[in-house]
């Protein structure tokens, strides 16, 4: 079931940029200075791309992103046989090892599934959509940058390491451990960089909900994600929502129901790359 | 006699006074001599006849010396004389806590829509650490930060959002888990914040 969209339309066309550049690089080397450099640049791509995906995967955890990754990786590894390939006469097809090509279309149809069930893609969209739900329209913005103590939940340590964990490998929140308490941010899809490649290390300005030891749950939203909404939501109301959606995922992850999470996420109008 | 004061201004006043690296030789001076002329006590100092003149006459008008006018040949002059043998300093400090009424803690408050203000959360912990205030604008624009107590952070990090239903200051102290001795400190970051239009105050 869909719920009302409340966010403004996400450009598809940073999700698309990627594959699109690698195309028209392709297209272009073919053009310029023949086949076989544009399939090595093709391979030094795909490699590019595994690697920075292995990456992510270290950071992550998440199984999906270790299946774009070999993909990825086999793809760059045909990619690097075919000029053998073509630099026959006559062309042989078995020059290119048939279990790189097999390897590729695998991974590539697991990918492809896993996309489309939103597996791969950070869902920081799907939770600012899923708090506005329930959220009235403001008469005037009422942003401020304080964080907003939401409630209180009755959990331990352990449960709440475990949760962090869940958020992490189903690319839900980045979980920032402190002494105090643990910080789940939220990532929207296509500005993960900084975070897959450690240079963003500071949650303060991101959108956030925080579980301290005493069970405490506060919440902030970033300027930058409110004003990702159509319209100008009663503030705190949606910052309450925010924190309410986590301590109602923490509930069902305790239940075990980690699968209505992904649901409700899943049941959000957001698209497979935004 | 003992001269004695515990109005905070008058104590302020003698402090600025005792605190002059001359001070203490100008008293031993005025203690020592019958009385002296502001010319006299300059040149046994090695003061400027005008520093001197001052500090007689600042302590004249706080009555801890006397003056007399003399007068030898065309000009007349002051001479000045010790009343005071001790100096006795009181400041009672609970009496410079800012006064509240007792129903100040029923005013209803929120942030103010729009505040110029900045709020920086402490790391790990459920407080706003400090609070940075603007005021003027372009060239003009300033910025007065103000770093807060634990007791006022605390209460910051529960005050209502601009859109959020006010609550009364007493209802945010409990809140933040404060106790009402912590009233003082409590509203008159409230006052300050107010001031800066940066806390909307509704009376309760």
């Amino acid at each position: 079931m869909y719920g009302t969209r409340r966010l403004k339309p996400d450009s598809p066309f940073p999700g698309l940029f990627l594959p699109i550049s690698a195309l028209l690089i392709f297209l272009a080397l073919t053009l310029s200075v023949g086949v076989r450099p544009a399939y090595y640049a093709m391979s030094a791509i795909f490699f590019g791309f595994s690697a920075y995906t292995f990456v992510a995967y270290s950071r992550t955890r998440s199984n999906g992103l270790l299946i774009v990754a070999l993909y990825q990786a086999f793809a760059a590894a045909t990619a690097a046989s075919y000029p053998g390939v073509l630099g026959t006469r006559p062309p042989q097809p078995n020059a290119v090892p048939a279990i790189f090509v097999a390897l590729t279309l695998f991974f590539g149809v697991w990918m492809g599934v896993l996309a489309f069930g939103k597996r791969l893609k950070w869902r920081g969209r799907d939770l600012l959509e899923l708090a506005a739900q329930p959220v009235d329209e403001a008469a005037a913005i009422g942003y401020t940058d304080r964080p907003r103590p939401v409630g209180r939940v009755d959990t331990t340590e352990r449960e709440l390491a475990a949760f962090a964990d869940f958020c992490r490998r189903n690319l839900i929140a980045v979980p920032y451990v402190e002494p105090n308490r643990v910080v789940l941010a939220l990532v929207i899809e296509g500005q993960d960089y900084g975070v897959v490649l450690g240079l963003h290390r500071d949650y303060a300005d991101d959108t956030w909900v925080a579980f301290d030891r005493e069970g405490n749950v506060t919440a902030h939203i970033a300027r930058r994600d409110y004003l990702r909404y159509r319209d100008d939501l009663s503030f705190d109301q949606l910052c309450v929502s925010l924190g309410q959606v986590f301590v109602d995922f923490l509930g069902l992850f305790a239940q075990g129901n980690n699968v209505r999470i992904i649901d409700r996420l899943n049941a959000m109008p957001v698209g497979i790359m935004s | 006699m003992i001269w004695s004061t515990s109005d905070p201004e008058t104590v302020a006043q003698l402090g600025s006074f005792l605190a002059r690296e001359y001070a203490r030789p100008f008293l031993a001076l005025l203690a020592t001599y019958q009385d002296v002329s502001a010319s006299e006590a300059a040149s046994r100092l090695g003061l400027h006849i005008r520093t001197a003149q001052d500090f007689l006459e600042g302590l004249a008008v706080l009555g801890i010396a006397g003056k007399t006018e003399v007068h030898e040949g065309k000009r007349p002059y002051f001479r000045y004389t010790l009343l005071a043998e001790s100096l006795m300093l009181t400041l009672d400090l609970t009496s410079l806590r800012v006064p509240h009424s007792g129903d100040a803690l029923d005013a209803r408050v929120r942030e103010r829509l729009h505040a110029r203000a900045d709020f920086v959360a402490a790391r790990g912990d459920s407080l706003i650490g400090n609070v940075t205030l603007w005021s003027g604008n372009g060239r003009e624009r300033k910025q007065h930060r103000i770093s807060l107590t634990d007791p006022q952070g605390r209460f910051l990090f529960h005050l209502p959002f601009p859109d959020a239903e006010p609550l009364t200051i007493a209802e945010i102290m409990c809140k933040a888990g404060l106790d009402r001795d912590l009233a003082p400190e409590i509203l008159d970051i409230v006052t300050v914040l107010a001031e800066h239009e940066v806390v909307e105050v509704l009376p309760g």
